[in-house]
């Protein structure tokens, strides 16, 4: 079975002013099909940048990636929007929902963007808010919701057209602790209800501990990775990420 | 609903307030284009039905060659004519004046039209208010309501009736009808119709008619059988088609349609860069959520389409706003208007150009945003790409802006051609000089920015350091709001300055007659030795008749063109003008020029015809005469004669059906008997008698030639009444102008909500800090003041640029040169600083204005905003 996510030899740089910085030198990564792997590192490590290729929201220097059986390279600008569209899910820090629709609309969004909507999308709406238990507010705009319950929007709107692969970066960053542990056992549900491949970003351990592997970056390279069921105690795990991190 | 509208119309109801001036931004154009069309369209119905009335129905006039004259057409010619195969119809008119005389009154003059009852009523049908037309029996004549007011008669009455002013031929007459006057009276004079019998056919006046009206059968272009008609009777007539009086509304039609089509651009230019800044600061304050959209898949052409439903929904709100608004104030201002109008007409073309100005406004607005939108990269949702403009551009900008400039002047200075010199003016140049100035306003308004942030700041009781940062981040944004402010606030200069030129280089001159008369039909000398002898206040009277002529091989001269291609010959008693009218000779002595122009064959020319052309004493000038003969005529002085030239100007410009021209010849009456066949003249110029010389004398006198068919002015009325129509031209272009300025502003507070909106932190970190509302309300007004400041002293520039180039235009193409501002240095230094005052406080102004009421709403939302911690 191919892997859901394959990269090679991955590099990326900014200018910054005058400067050129390095952000990825080199990252080599493959992630299985219904993993759930969370890539860790420190601040400025790469983490964001390396999530942001893999899903398509901007183009690499050089080296390979495939998400889905599908080579990102290859891809014109036009594919490139059909694979957002329909292959991947993406969830921010910054829930970054359109403040003037509902949740409902929100999540209905990708949907009519395909030009597809039709009853069995409202169903699998209406199934994803009983999911992420949010259904009561299913006509709230965003600014009358809470954090935790925009960021169960964003994760509604990322699954509404059954995408292989999701990627979410730092998405707890803004919830305090009660709503963060509330999403990842919500996403959690959510994943397996579609079957989908995770990748997601955080600097947290103990965000990390709901994922099946954690990958570590430094300096824009993998510096090391490890399972977590390798770990029962979180401080353990914890401990042994700063080892590899730094 | 398409998921692209939805977004749109939540986006208006989210945040109306700025869709909604952008609304009315388009509406503003749209409104001002259909009030200027549907004034134009009730105008021209009004003349046109008037007109017709007027006129009547008949399709071709065949009138005696020369205008001006009195020569009629010979009364055979019309028999001819009627035994035509494909004449209908043919109607002779004669035209003089007739004294009417009512029992115990004093008798008075009134213009009058001989007709033959039967056939005129068929072409030209008059309704009557009672009675009916005459019989043609020799002793009943009717008048109009006009004629009948003024001497309160009513039929059945008895007047006694003559021609030549004498009580041994009066006639009893009875007034069996009275016309109604047609339904714009200012375009008809009081008028008394009687039988062809009554008109005398001596030597002086040969029996004859003024004008014969043809109705004609299986004929349907008339200018063509026009023309061919007129070669066949030779150039002794003029043959016209029935329209012709239409056909010069027509051409005031066409300056009505360039002035529609200039407001169009103008007043669509303004909306379009409203629209365009608007749609920009949408799109870069919603460019998170345009990335947004494309990470979870929308393609370019998707948010596209997001942003061309905003920009229809703007378009939509607009036009229908425009259209209630421009019909509401143009049928309200004709309906307060009644003596202008006769119904309100509004034509599809002129809603249509409105509509299309709208529409297309809207498109070009919608160019740049959409520009920026498909660079909207999927990594705009998470990276903020809030960074300062590269100054380099806008130095680029500046310099090129300044290129604009200097390639204008050099163009100017380099085309050796006058015409092409002109016309690359007209078409280049103007836009050469708007933009140039346009493109310097980013780089202007960066650098007040840095350094009289400090001056402004203390004015306004701010912190400069506050003020530095206003409008670095978004120069071009400004630079556009900038551009729309400039294009009414260089209207506004331009006007005013040129008009200021204009007057301060018209001198009255001193010695000037007491009265000017004026008739609409020619008047013989017999009727003015009559008028001398009835009103013995007059000392002096000078007729003198002012007509078009052509010449021979005319070349191509822009300065003709304006001036529709012909030259005035004035046509003066070379005895008494003189002595009436003062007359600086430029070239040739003063006595021996008039002695050569009473020996005939010679003329005077004025100075601008010699500016123009560069012809002095001992040339020859040739034009045609009525056969279309070539005459030779010298040139026997070059005068300045801004006298006669006042004269005739003063009533063109009141006259509507008058055209005038720009370059004056001055020769005799006797010359223009033997070669144009004048018979009587226009123009009368009195002097009055010493004792008789006050003010009640005056009136007197000119109330009894008014009623007698003359207008009169007099000299103060004269000086004062061509000031009081360029101050008016003036002031209706100004309040347009400003009407544009005002359109404008709309986009400052546009932009004023869009700046405070993008900085509501701050703002709430400012407030949270310790600045009062009022503070924040001084910064926003501080910010905005650098804006008014720049846009008012650039356009301000631009104008005086466009007035300094009109001067230019004036001085080599018109022969009637203006100065720039003012005659003086100094007095030019001081209209250049009240202009640039002027312009830089109303702009202000207007700009705090529209910003006040955001910047009060963004000062009381800002600690709000931040409470909320950042959502919405
Ligand atoms: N758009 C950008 N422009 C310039 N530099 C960037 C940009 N995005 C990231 N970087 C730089 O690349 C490096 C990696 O950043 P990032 O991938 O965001 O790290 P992380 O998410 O692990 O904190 C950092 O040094 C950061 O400053
Ligand atoms: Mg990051």
């Amino acid at each position: 079975m191919e892997p859901a996510v394959k990269v090679t030899h991955l590099k990326k740089s900014y200018r910054q002013g005058e400067r050129q910085v390095q952000a990825l030198r080199g990252v080599e990564l493959t992630i299985a099909r219904g993993e759930f792997v969370a890539i860790m590192g420190a601040s400025g490590s790469g983490k964001s940048t390396l999530l942001h290729l893999c899903a398509a929201l901007d183009r690499p220097d050089e080296g390979s990636i495939e998400v889905a059986g599908q080579k990102l390279e290859t891809l014109s600008e036009r594919q490139l929007t059909q694979f957002r569209r329909r292959r991947i899910g993406v969830i921010f820090q910054q829930f970054n929902l359109i403040p003037t629709l509902t949740a409902f609309e929100n999540i209905a969004l990708p949907v009519q963007l395909d030009g597809s909507f039709n009853a069995q999308h409202s169903a699998r709406i209406g199934e994803l808010l009983r999911i992420l238990k949010i259904d009561h507010r299913a006509d709230h705009r965003p600014d009358a919701l809470s954090g935790g319950e925009q960021q169960r929007v964003a994760i509604a709107r990322a699954l509404i057209m059954e995408p292989p692969v999701l990627f979410a970066d730092e998405p707890t960053g803004n919830l305090d602790s009660n709503s963060a542990n509330q999403f990842w056992t919500l996403l959690e549900d959510a994943a397996r209800a579609f079957d989908t491949t995770i990748v997601m970003v955080t600097h947290e351990p103990t965000a990390a501990r709901h994922a099946d592997r954690v990958v570590v970056l430094r300096d824009g390279q993998v510096s090391g990775e490890f399972a977590v069921q390798d770990f029962d105690d979180p401080g353990a795990l914890a401990a042994h990420y700063q080892t590899i991190a730094t | 609903m398409p998921i692209a509208l939805r977004l749109a119309l939540r986006q208006w109801f989210n945040r109306p307030l700025r869709p909604i001036l952008c609304s009315i931004a388009i509406a503003a154009a749209v409104a001002l284009i259909i009030c200027v069309g549907a004034g134009f369209d009730s105008l021209r119905y009004s003349l046109n039905t008037a007109i017709g009335q007027l006129l009547g129905v008949a399709e071709v006039h065949v009138r005696a060659s020369q205008k001006g004259t009195d020569t009629r057409v010979p009364a055979a010619m019309l028999e001819t004519l009627r035994h035509r195969p494909e004449v209908e119809m043919a109607n002779g008119r004669v035209q003089g004046f007739a004294r009417l005389t009512k029992e115990g009154e004093e008798p008075r003059w009134f213009q009058t039209v001989g007709i033959d009852p039967v056939m005129d009523e068929k072409l030209r049908p008059k309704g009557y208010t009672s009675g009916h037309a005459f019989s043609g029996k020799a002793d009943e004549i009717t008048l109009d309501s006009g004629v009948a007011d003024i001497l309160s008669l009513r039929v059945g009455d008895r007047v006694l009736f003559n021609f030549d002013g004498t009580d041994a031929t009066n006639r009893s007459v009875t007034i069996v009808g009275i016309v109604a006057r047609p339904a714009i009276d200012l375009i008809s004079k009081p008028t008394v119709y009687a039988p062809q019998t009554l008109f005398p056919g001596d030597a002086q006046m040969p029996l004859g008619y003024n004008v014969i009206d043809l109705k004609l059968r299986n004929v349907e272009d008339f200018d063509t059988y026009s023309t061919n008609l007129g070669k066949e009777l030779g150039p002794a007539v003029m043959v016209s088609p029935g329209t012709t009086s239409k056909a010069r509304m027509g051409n005031e039609s066409h300056m009505i349609q360039m002035g529609l089509t200039l407001l169009s651009v103008v007043s669509g230019i303004c909306a379009a860069l409203i629209i365009g800044t608007t749609l920009s600061v949408g799109v870069q304050e919603r460019i998170r959520q345009f990335g947004q959209l494309r990470c979870i898949g929308a393609s370019r052409s998707q948010l596209v389409t997001f942003l061309a439903a905003d920009a229809l929904l703007l378009m939509i709100g607009g036009l229908i706003m425009g259209v209630a608004l421009g019909l509401g104030l143009s049928s309200l201002a004709i309906h307060f208007l009644p003596q202008f109008f006769l119904a309100y007409k509004i034509s599809a073309s002129s809603l249509g150009i409105a509509l299309a100005n709208g529409c297309l406004a809207t498109l070009v607005g919608t160019l740049v945003p959409i520009w920026q939108l498909t660079r909207v990269t999927p990594m705009a949702a998470v990276t903020t790409t809030a960074h300062r403009a590269r100054s380099k551009r806008l130095w680029l900008a500046a310099v090129l802006g300044l290129s604009c400039l200097a390639i204008q002047a050099a163009l100017w200075a380099l085309i050796p051609s006058r015409e092409v010199r002109f016309l690359s003016y007209t078409t280049v140049g103007i836009p050469l000089i708007f933009i140039g100035y346009t493109l310097l306003g980013p780089m202007c308004l960066i650098a007040l920015e840095k350094h009289g942030a400090t001056i402004i700041g203390l004015l306004m009781g701010i912190k400069p350091s506050l003020l530095r940062n206003a409008w670095s981040r978004t120069p071009w944004r400004a630079g556009a709001m900038i551009a729309a402010l400039m294009i009414g606030v260089t209207l506004f200069t331009t006007v005013r300055a040129r008009g200021e030129s204009i007057l301060k280089s018209w001198s009255f001159p001193a010695k000037f007659p007491d009265l000017v008369l004026f008739s609409p039909t020619s008047v013989s000398a017999k009727r003015i030795d009559l008028i001398r002898k009835d009103h013995p206040e007059a000392a002096e009277i000078s007729g003198l008749a002012a007509f078009p002529v052509k010449m021979p091989n005319s070349a191509f001269r822009v300065g003709e063109v304006l001036a529709n291609g012909s030259t005035n010959f004035v046509a003066v008693d070379p005895q008494s003008f003189p002595t009436m009218v003062e007359m600086d000779f430029i070239q040739g002595d003063r006595q021996s020029a008039l002695r050569k122009l009473a020996e005939g064959g010679h003329i005077l020319i004025s100075k601008e015809f010699y500016n123009a052309r560069g012809l002095g004493v001992g040339d020859k000038l040739t034009f045609l005469d009525h056969e279309g003969k070539t005459v030779d005529f010298t040139i026997a002085g070059v005068v300045t004669s801004n006298g006669m030239d006042m004269a005739k100007n003063y009533f063109d410009l009141r006259s509507t059906f008058q055209e005038a021209a720009i370059s004056s010849v001055l020769g005799t009456l006797d010359d223009a008997r033997k070669h144009f066949q004048l018979n009587g003249v226009n123009l009368m110029l009195l002097n009055l008698n010493p004792q008789a010389a006050n003010a009640a004398a005056s009136n007197k006198l000119r109330e009894d030639l008014q009623q007698e068919g003359f207008q009169s002015a007099s000299s103060v009325e004269m000086k004062t009444g061509i000031r009081d129509l360029i101050q008016h031209v003036v002031d209706i272009l100004s309040i347009i102008s400003v009407g544009g300025l005002c359109v404008a502003s709309l986009g400052v507070a546009n932009m004023v909500i869009a700046s405070v909106h993008a900085r509501r932190f701050e703002f709430g970190v400012l407030r949270a800090i310790g600045a009062g509302r009022w503070q924040l309300i001084r910064l926003v007004l501080a910010e905005v003041t650098l804006i008014g400041l720049v846009a008012g002293i650039l356009g301000a520039l631009a104008g005086l640029h466009f007035t300094f180039m009109g001067t230019l235009v004036d001085r080599t193409m018109v022969g009637f040169p203006t100065k720039f501002l003012s005659p003086t240095w100094p007095g030019r230094l001081v209209a250049i600083r009240d202009s640039l005052f002027v312009a830089a406080a109303i702009t202000i102004l207007l700009a705090w204005l529209a910003s006040l009421l955001p910047a009060i709403k963004g000062a009381y939302a800002a600690q709000r905003t931040l409470l909320a911690g950042g959502r919405a």
